[in-house]
């Protein structure tokens, strides 16, 4: 089965030695090696799965050129650095493609962006980047190389979704049936369990627990599948509007209708959404782990609310929508994805299941050796032994014990102090 | 008179006093502009203008932080003042009206009472009004309902409901007056010893006549001085024949008048420079060939981009401090001022594009 990729951020292993050749990367351009530097930089960027690089940088020198490409989702970004120069262009839709809607997104993008630009040159539309510099620096090429690739892949994202266009992108692969049809299966599946669940646990007496069904759904959704395209642009509109002013009863009845459209998606419709791509930059900044323990103790306000008040059935839909909600929202250090990813897979069993993954959950309780094994096996240089910390934390008594355990033992843990 | 009628006769006589730290106001008395200390920043230079004088460099001759007033002399002939003191002191419940310009919003007018006309504030008193002033009224007058100058704005009680306060015309009159007699060229006031010291005279900085250290006196000798990007930017912006005290705005923005058009210059904290042209606004039909047109013309310069921004459209260069080299710098600059006013016209002559409106008091 082909290997498919988790949620929207960098899903990747980095370069063990990523941060050795920054720091040779920063030497080399302060002596003046610039193009040695370049080099360096880029090969620091380089990501891998299961130790094998993902060739997501590709980079040929000769004497006084370094080009190279840099791939990011749908973007692919073609660069020729010297001495002095930079010089980085993506494609992002042909000058047939083009209409007044288009181009005056392009156009108020301009106002946006700080290193590059939008421009028709010829027959296509290039996302473009030119930079001079007598003394480059790694910072310096870092901020703009990351603008440009981020952008650029955004972009082609939005362009496809918002405006209906195909995108075009030699670089991508469309994934199989193999791994296409057991997300379409969950998907369904779920969907089932939520109706369900909002004609058994669902209250229109309280329009809270009903948000917490629909937003676990869509979150939970985006993460598992991790869809692309029109789906995750679908997706974002949506949690996009629910944080946003209004009535918490028109709110969720958007997203409700928003899942009865996904619910009648033929699997054909359903796998347009869907490409393997590489990538290489993160699109999110780390949270500092401050904003991350203020939302979990917010969180736990809100489920003492419902335990209080009787509502039981909930308390397990709004773990699942803490840990989705943080791995959508939130960047987070690579050990805590994979905290949650666990997580996640304690709760969704039968779905990673189907995917030819252990069951991390069994005979009514989590599996403890399974889930200890998992979080051991997490990929790290440094903090094995605050992981093995946190798995002997957890209560594998009950999936309740488990999940306060869990986000108990994720407020004491800060993978940034290693 | 009403308030409307009031500004109408006084317009003339209100300035705007800026410095690189802000901006408040001001109004003309005899051949000098008179405002708060703090509006002049403890600088010896600030800019000023009014309706008939354009934005202009002018000398902070007086600068008194114990009563907090600055006396500013321009360096063009000052327009002459209509204005009059009060020759008599507010009383409880006199209508009070505050003009200058808050927020930068230029010669706005706003009305009250007198809520106290003596309020202690150590050892001053002050004119208590509930005359809504904001910052920016600062050093702007407060007129009674013959609209003659009753105080000067000049401070109000933060995230409080109009508890504002001037200080009463009388003590402008006496530090005039004081001024006056000692004829020095410069003078501050030294807020221990209250004498008026001849700036001249100031040896290090410390009061000669009391031995305490004046603050104002050594920002004053130290002046406004730039430094790292925002220095480079006014190294650029000098090179390229740009007044730069007169286009500073603040300690990081600028503002370049060319022909018609404006070009703003800001600095921002994460490093981006930015300096944006503002060209036209979209013209009603023809939207498409413009947005093509100016999609295609990005391909062709260097340094510089279109953008759109609600209505307007923008030529811009965006830089980064750190990648801000002065001679690339100065090239790209001087394109954006040349290739402006180019495209300016084009997009006006040839697309019908409407030429951005300054507002007349920018």
């Amino acid at each position: 089965m082909q290997n498919y990729p988790f949620g929207r951020d960098l899903f990747y292993q980095r370069a063990k030695d990523e941060l050795e050749l920054f720091n040779s990367s920063l030497k080399e351009f302060a002596s003046g090696d610039t193009l040695a530097g370049f080099e360096l930089f880029l090969n620091s960027l380089l990501n891998y799965t299961i130790d094998t690089s993902n060739d997501n940088i590709t980079i040929k020198k000769s004497r006084s050129k370094l080009h190279f490409e840099i791939l990011e989702g749908l973007a692919k970004v073609e660069a020729v650095a010297t001495k002095t120069t930079l010089h980085a262009r993506c494609v992002i839709i042909s000058g047939d493609d083009l209409n007044i809607n288009i181009k005056r997104y392009l156009l108020t993008r301009n106002y946006q962006l700080t290193y590059c630009k939008y421009e028709l040159r010829d027959t296509e539309v290039e996302l473009t980047l030119d930079l001079k510099s007598r003394s480059f620096t790694t910072h310096k090429i870092f901020f703009a190389l990351r603008e440009i690739a981020l952008n650029a892949a955004y972009d082609k994202e939005y362009i496809a979704s918002e405006f209906g266009i195909k995108p075009t992108a030699k670089h991508i692969l469309i994934p199989d049936e193999s791994v296409l049809m057991p997300r379409y299966n969950f998907m369904h599946s779920k969907i089932k369990k939520l109706k369900d669940d909002l004609a058994n646990i669902g209250s229109s007496e309280n329009l809270g627990i009903n948000s917490f069904l629909l937003l676990e759904f869509i979150l939970s959704i985006d993460y598992l599948l991790s869809p692309k395209l029109n789906l995750k642009h679908l997706i974002t509109k949506r949690v996009n509007e629910y944080f946003s002013e209004g009535f918490l009863e028109s709110k969720n009845e958007e997203i409700y209708e928003f899942i009865l459209t996904m619910e009648r998606f033929s699997f054909e419709e359903f796998s347009t959404n869907f490409y393997c791509s590489k990538q290489t930059f993160s699109p999110t900044e780390t949270t500092p782990n401050e904003e991350i323990i203020s939302f979990i103790d917010e969180t736990f306000a809100k489920i003492a609310w419902y335990k209080n008040n009787r509502f039981f059935n909930i308390l397990d839909i709004i773990y699942c929508y803490m840990a989705s909600y943080l791995l959508y929202n939130y960047g987070l250090h690579s050990q805590t994805k994979a905290l949650l990813h666990i997580f996640l897979k304690v709760h969704y069993y039968d779905f990673f299941a189907s995917l030819g993954e252990s069951k991390l959950f069994e005979k009514n309780a989590p599996n403890a050796k399974l889930i200890a094994s998992e979080i051991s096996a997490i990929n790290t240089l440094k903090g094995k032994k605050r992981l093995e910390e946190f798995s002997k934390k957890l209560d594998y008594s009950s999936l309740g014990g488990f999940n306060r355990s869990f986000f108990l033992a994720l407020k004491n843990f800060d993978p940034q102090e290693f | 008179m009403n308030t409307q009628e009031i500004l109408a006769k006084h317009i003339n006589s209100i300035a705007q006093v800026s410095t690189p730290y802000g901006s408040g106001s001001g109004f003309l008395m005899q051949d000098l502009i008179i405002t708060n200390s703090h509006v002049v920043s403890g600088l010896r230079e600030c800019i000023i203008s009014t309706k008939e004088l354009k934005r202009e460099v002018a000398d902070v001759i007086y600068d008194d932080s114990y009563l907090d007033l600055a006396f500013i002399k321009p360096r063009s002939k000052a327009p002459k003042s209509t204005l009059e003191f009060a020759t008599q002191e507010a009383q409880d419940g006199d209508l009070a009206i505050a003009i200058g310009h808050p927020y930068g919003l230029n010669y706005s007018t706003t009305e009250g009472i007198v809520s106290r006309s003596a309020r202690r504030f150590g050892e001053l008193e002050y004119i208590q009004i509930d005359t809504a002033i904001n910052p920016g009224n600062s050093g702007g007058p407060l007129l009674d309902s013959d609209s003659n100058i009753i105080g000067i704005n000049t401070f109000i009680i933060q995230n409080s409901n109009n508890l504002g306060f001037a200080l009463p015309s009388h003590y402008i009159i006496s530090a005039l007056e004081a001024f006056r007699r000692k004829g020095y060229r410069y003078a501050i006031r030294c807020s221990s010893c209250k004498n008026i010291i001849d700036e001249d005279l100031i040896v290090g900085e410390y009061c000669p006549k009391c031995g305490s250290k004046l603050e104002i006196a050594k920002s004053r000798k130290e002046g406004y001085k730039p430094f790292g990007a925002t220095k480079t930017i006014e190294q650029t912006l000098e090179e390229l024949g740009v007044d730069v005290k007169v286009a500073r705005r603040f300690e990081r923005n600028w503002r370049v008048d060319l022909e018609d058009l404006i070009v703003e210059i800001a600095y921002f904290e994460n490093g981006a420079i930015i300096a944006d042209a503002k060209l036209c606004e979209i013209p009603k039909d023809g939207i498409d060939e413009i947005y093509s047109f100016l999609l295609t013309q990005n391909a062709t310069l260097k340094d510089l981009r279109f953008s759109i921004n609600q209505t307007i459209i923008y030529l811009s260069f965006v830089g980064i401090d750190a990648l801000f080299e002065k001679n690339s710098a100065k090239k790209a600059l001087q394109s954006l001022f040349e290739n402006a006013i180019k495209y300016a016209d084009i997009l006006v002559n040839e697309f019908r594009a409407t030429r951005y409106k300054k507002d007349e008091d920018e």
